[in-house]
């Protein structure tokens, strides 16, 4: 008999779900418990949910503003605010989507306060900045000269274009929630999302160097 | 982009790039499994894209402990301001026995008492062995009644219920435990520790599986482990606790409990199960060797309720449903019968 692998009943489930539709919620059902637990002030149930989503959180987070305090700031009244609003006990079908819509709100309107208190911070078009920048950790893996593509690749994007980016890179969000966050066309997002990643693989692939062109084009679009 | 958009847009890809686990290499390793021939370019891809790295800016351990923790004491504080009074479900509150009248049919028992000496503590214990192709049902001095499903053993003190109630389980038993506030009984496997008051669960716990389940029909249970002090869940009515051995970690949801705990009448219940998880449940049931010939197959999904049906016609209906071919090789006294499925 062939070796048998036992496949975590939870993963089976998400193949199978994931199969029929691809773009699907990545959260597993088991989550609605630890919901209504957290909702009802269990510790451990908020720990669950905490670790969960703090790194992802933060690091947002820090894409919005370079002061920490500011970010842990939000997390926490994030948290306060979902557990304030008791009567609300439907579970989010989405628990990361449902987080950071609130988290997003609060976070940002931190960031004017603090910004009319110290009026030499740069703003941008939407009254804030996306900050994105390329791993300089793996430049060692590719050449200079493409990480210096990549990095103008992304420069070109405005904020909420860089925003789009690190929403579809780090949050497994879907293109309409995406798009919902950042407030844009659906299609837009995911027009927006094809040209990058055509665009970074051309430049890995060596394929052509002017794609400067290009990238003027994602910009301006 | 023609022809990879299917990967991009799936979020489970993206994951898998950029923040990969367990689960997800899992997960595909399944796709994979299915769809061989888009393995080379899906990692292929993967690979490219994990060149595209954005700073992502970390909060430190320490800082993420004492940001929740602060989180939490606010919680508490805001709690008691608006009084907020929590109160548990009432499901908690009644730990009722029910008898079942159960029925059940060709129900073979067999029980061997063996007060045999462990090795260890030096205390006598009885054994309680359902063989495969059996189900047993046990009852113990304080009129626990215990259902072992095939192929599963249970041990017990033999001063079981004079100071304390102690079971160890290997395999699949379903507990209508008598109630005794004073004594809580308790079922161990795998390093894991069920302990209830009075109740009726179902502990899944055969040797050899990565999980351990729990289902709760009616009462109260919790999960504990007895070398780890932090690890403590509680399970309530109608729900499903699956303990991941290797990870550690417990998850919990909302079933449907006629699926878990049918077996005791002799039903089998498969809900879009793969084979991979089907093929150890028939083998125990019908104490046979089912093998694959091609790993594929372990992918099929089956569906299907069981009872009493004689083992040939559930393999035509597998046939029918996953596409197989199957041959049975009877058996004699020293080899058990074979049953070899084939892809069509």
């Amino acid at each position: 008999m062939e070796n048998i692998k036992i496949y975590p009943s939870f993963t089976t489930q998400i193949a199978q779900k994931v199969d029929n539709r691809l773009d699907k919620n990545i959260e597993g059902s088991q989550w609605q418990e630890v919901w209504d637990k957290f909702k009802k002030g269990d510790r451990k149930a908020f720990d669950t949910i905490y670790y969960e989503h703090v790194d992802f959180l933060f690091s947002y987070g820090r894409k919005l503003t370079t002061n920490s305090d500011l970010v842990e700031d939000a997390i926490q009244d994030l948290f306060l605010y979902i557990l304030s609003k008791r009567e609300q006990i439907i579970t989010p079908n989405f628990i990361r989507y449902y987080l950071l819509r609130a988290y997003k709100r609060i976070l940002l309107e931190k960031v004017k306060r603090e910004k009319s208190d110290n009026s030499d911070l740069e703003s941008g078009k939407f009254g804030f900045n996306f900050y994105l920048e390329v791993d300089a950790l793996h430049e060692k893996k590719i050449e200079e000269k493409k990480i210096e593509l990549i990095e103008s690749l992304i420069n070109q994007l405005d904020s909420q274009k860089k925003e789009v980016i690190f929403l579809k890179f780090y949050s497994g969000l879907r293109y309409a929630e995406i798009a919902d966050i950042v407030g844009i066309k659906p299609s837009s997002v995911k027009k927006l999302v094809y040209r990058t990643i055509s665009s970074f693989r051309e430049i890995v692939k060596d394929k052509a160097i002017e794609l400067f062109v290009l990238f003027s084009k994602i910009a301006k679009n | 982009m023609k022809g990879i958009e299917k990967y991009i847009d799936n979020p489970l890809f993206i994951k898998w790039v950029y923040e990969p686990s367990d689960d997800i290499s899992e997960y595909w390793d399944f796709y994979f499994g299915k769809n061989p021939d888009e393995k080379i370019i899906i990692t292929a891809l993967r690979d490219e894209l994990r060149l595209f790295q954005i700073t992502n800016h970390k909060i430190s351990a320490e800082q993420k402990k004492l940001l929740a923790d602060k989180i939490a004491k606010r919680i508490k504080k805001d709690r008691k301001k608006y009084n907020l009074r929590f109160l548990g479900s009432p499901a908690l509150k009644y730990a009722a026995i029910f008898l079942l009248a159960i029925c059940i049919s060709g129900l073979f028992f067999y029980q061997k008492f063996n007060p045999a000496k462990d090795l260890e503590s030096g205390a006598n214990f009885t054994t309680a062995i359902a063989e495969n192709g059996q189900i047993s049902k046990l009852i113990l001095p304080d009129s626990t009644v215990i259902w072992l499903n095939s192929g599963t053993e249970v041990k017990y003190p033999t001063d079981f219920a004079v100071k304390k109630r102690e079971i160890y389980l290997e395999g699949q038993a379903f507990f209508q435990v008598t109630k005794n506030k004073k004594m809580p009984l308790s079922v161990f496997c795998g390093g894991l520790e069920v302990k209830v008051l009075g109740t009726q669960f179902d502990v899944n716990a055969y040797p050899g599986q990565k999980n351990i389940e729990v289902v709760l029909e009616s009462g109260k249970v919790k999960l504990l482990k007895p070398e780890e002090t932090g690890f403590d869940y509680d399970l309530f009515p109608g729900q499903k606790a699956h303990y991941a051995i290797s990870s550690g970690t417990v998850s919990m949801r909302q079933v449907e409990l006629d699926r878990f705990l049918k077996w005791k009448e002799g039903f089998l219940i498969f809900r879009d199960e793969p084979m991979l998880d089907v093929i150890p449940i028939l083998q125990r049931k019908y104490d046979i060797q089912i093998e694959v010939e091609n790993s594929a197959i372990f992918n099929s999904l089956f569906t299907a309720t069981i009872k009493d049906e004689p083992f040939e016609d559930i393999l035509k209906s597998i046939a029918f449903t996953c596409s197989v071919n199957y041959k049975i090789i009877k058996g004699d006294d020293e080899n058990k019968t074979k049953v070899l499925l084939t892809p069509k």
